[in-house]
């Protein structure tokens, strides 16, 4: 990441975001403080993918999103959780950041356990007795400016609600009878999977929190808040913390997490309807 | 023989196109456009090329200062072209699963990244860019046949709309043969699969289709190629490629107009 501002400016612009008792003062893109920034998406556009999602931020950063639905034989000593982390795949790559790097895998995981978290418990990819759809989600960063993960969420979020699975035409009971499942040539079906939205919050002094942040605001915050949030439950876990620049990191209020769980309540709920 | 009739006695190809007939070729300007006010690197701008089932973006840095890694590259009299090809293991029917654990780009994409570094380093009118690097990132998010024209033809939409200076615009495209006498232009996987095939590019060539002007630029071929076709081939090449340059000239127009608009 690119040193934006100088000492100076920093200082500046965090004692301005700081000081300002009535939360009227505009971020530095003149949004709000819980204001997300403008996405534009455009949903199912490759067509050799089962699913897909391109979906463009405000400042320039832009995330594609695929999904491919693939059939797996299923060993049936395995247990849910180690099951569902196969059935699961996520790819991320992005193009300024090189493979492999913890950033990435941090952020792959962030992904994967919001999807899989959600699965347990529901056979939504099973297909028969032996055979499961597996899900190999690539993602796609380009031209990123800021820590992408918010917008990465909701694009794999969209995506995985307009993925679309192949019918199943032969049994689904085939631990008697040998045989291979067959789909329908044309038909596709809808399986919601459900999967949480990763909300990123930087805290800022005391009481400042700051939904969406900006590489300029990364550099400035004392932490930053991972929350995740799904339709009906509102934020559930895992909470994370995770730290973007060396001068200004520090511990953080605990006070501070209620107040931002509220905040994301507020503002999940207005993705979703949106969404 | 395959067991596919490439060419029927109507003229009419698998996909229902005639033989000279191009695939539909849509390009489009997007993404920080519409933000460009916001937009603190407004240069960056993404160009989305979409020819027949070919998805590809390109996006183009600079030209701008070299970082820290990369200023041992630095030229004092003119600027340093960089291109960057990523084929997306979801790009295909099937999903791709890389062998080599670091994903560096295999041979086929680095051949076109050198291909086309070597071609675009003569179009860039690179002296008057001294000290400076250009970034070229190429992402195919879905391909169908002669990609390495898509390549270079939204690569050229792309320094069109970044306003980097170039001598001329490039366009390509693909030739197949079939029965060693009919040609085809703009191959889909099928044809290029089965079928001799290669991909030219030309430069010049004026809108009126005037075939004399153009200077061919790269030539590829796939594999064996008999040379007694060879003068078909060009043709038909060449005015596919005079008729592209037509269809971007007008795309691009509108583009801009668009963006124009937009801004006031």
């Amino acid at each position: 990441m690119n040193v934006l501002f100088s000492k100076s400016e920093k200082s500046y612009f965090r004692e301005s975001l700081i000081n300002d008792d009535s939360n009227q003062c505009l971020r530095l893109d003149g949004r709000g403080f819980k204001q997300m920034r403008t996405v534009e998406y455009s949903p199912s556009f490759l067509n050799n993918c089962n699913g897909s999602t391109r979906m463009v931020s405000q400042d320039g950063s832009e995330v594609i999103v695929s999904c491919k639905v693939q059939l797996l034989e299923v060993d049936t000593k395995l247990d849910e959780a180690s099951l569902l982390n196969e059935l699961i795949q996520v790819d991320l790559s992005i193009p300024s950041i090189d493979n492999g790097s913890k950033l990435l895998t941090q952020m792959e995981d962030v992904l994967k356990e919001n999807i899989v978290q959600h699965l347990k418990g529901t056979d939504k990819l099973k297909v028969t007795q032996k055979y499961s759809f597996q899900l190999f989600i690539d993602i796609l960063a380009i031209n990123c400016n800021t820590y992408p993960l918010g917008l990465i969420s909701l694009a794999t979020h969209k995506t995985l609600k307009n993925t679309l699975f192949p019918v199943l035409m032969s049994q689904d009971d085939d631990l008697m009878v040998e045989q291979v499942p067959v789909f329908h040539d044309h038909d596709m079906k809808l399986i919601e999977i459900p999967c949480s939205i990763t909300f990123v919050v930087a805290i800022v002094g005391d009481n400042v929190l700051l939904v969406d942040p900006s590489e300029e605001e990364l550099q400035i915050a004392d932490n930053c808040l991972l929350l995740n949030y799904i339709e009906g439950k509102k934020v559930v876990g895992p909470v994370r913390t995770i730290q973007f620049n060396e001068e200004y990191s520090r511990s953080f209020n605990p006070k501070i997490i209620s107040e931002a769980l509220e905040l994301i309540n507020y503002v999940g709920e207005e993705v979703y309807t949106v969404l | 023989m395959s067991r596919f009739e490439f060419y029927n006695s109507q003229g009419l190809r698998i996909d229902g196109r005639r033989n000279f007939e191009l695939k539909n070729f849509e390009s489009s300007l997007t993404t920080t456009s519409n933000f460009n006010n916001f937009s603190r690197n407004s240069q960056s701008s993404t160009t989305y090329l979409q020819m027949g089932q070919n998805k590809i973006l390109v996006n183009i840095d600079g030209p701008k200062e070299p970082t820290n890694s990369n200023k041992s590259k630095i030229d004092q009299d003119k600027a340093v072209l960089d291109i960057n090809i990523n084929v997306t293991k979801f790009s295909k029917v099937n999903r791709q699963v890389s062998t080599n654990n670091n994903n560096s780009p295999d041979k086929q994409t680095q051949e076109w990244e050198f291909e086309i570094k070597r071609l675009f380093e003569k179009i860039i009118i690179m002296d008057s860019y001294p000290k400076s690097i250009i970034n070229i990132a190429v992402t195919v998010l879905q391909q169908d046949g002669g990609i390495l024209a898509s390549i270079i033809n939204c690569v050229s939409i792309a320094l069109m709309n970044n306003s980097i200076q170039i001598y001329d615009i490039v366009t390509a495209c693909s030739v197949g043969v079939v029965d060693q006498m009919h040609y085809l232009l703009d191959l889909n996987h099928l044809e290029e699969q089965f079928l001799t095939s290669g991909t030219i590019a030309v430069v010049g060539g004026s809108p009126t289709q005037n075939v004399e002007d153009a200077n061919v630029c790269l030539l590829s071929f796939n594999d064996i190629f008999p040379l007694d076709l060879l003068d078909g081939f060009m043709m038909a090449g060449i005015k596919g490629c005079c008729t592209l340059k037509d269809i971007m000239v007008t795309q691009v127009k509108a583009m801009n107009i668009n963006k124009l608009i937009e801004i006031q």
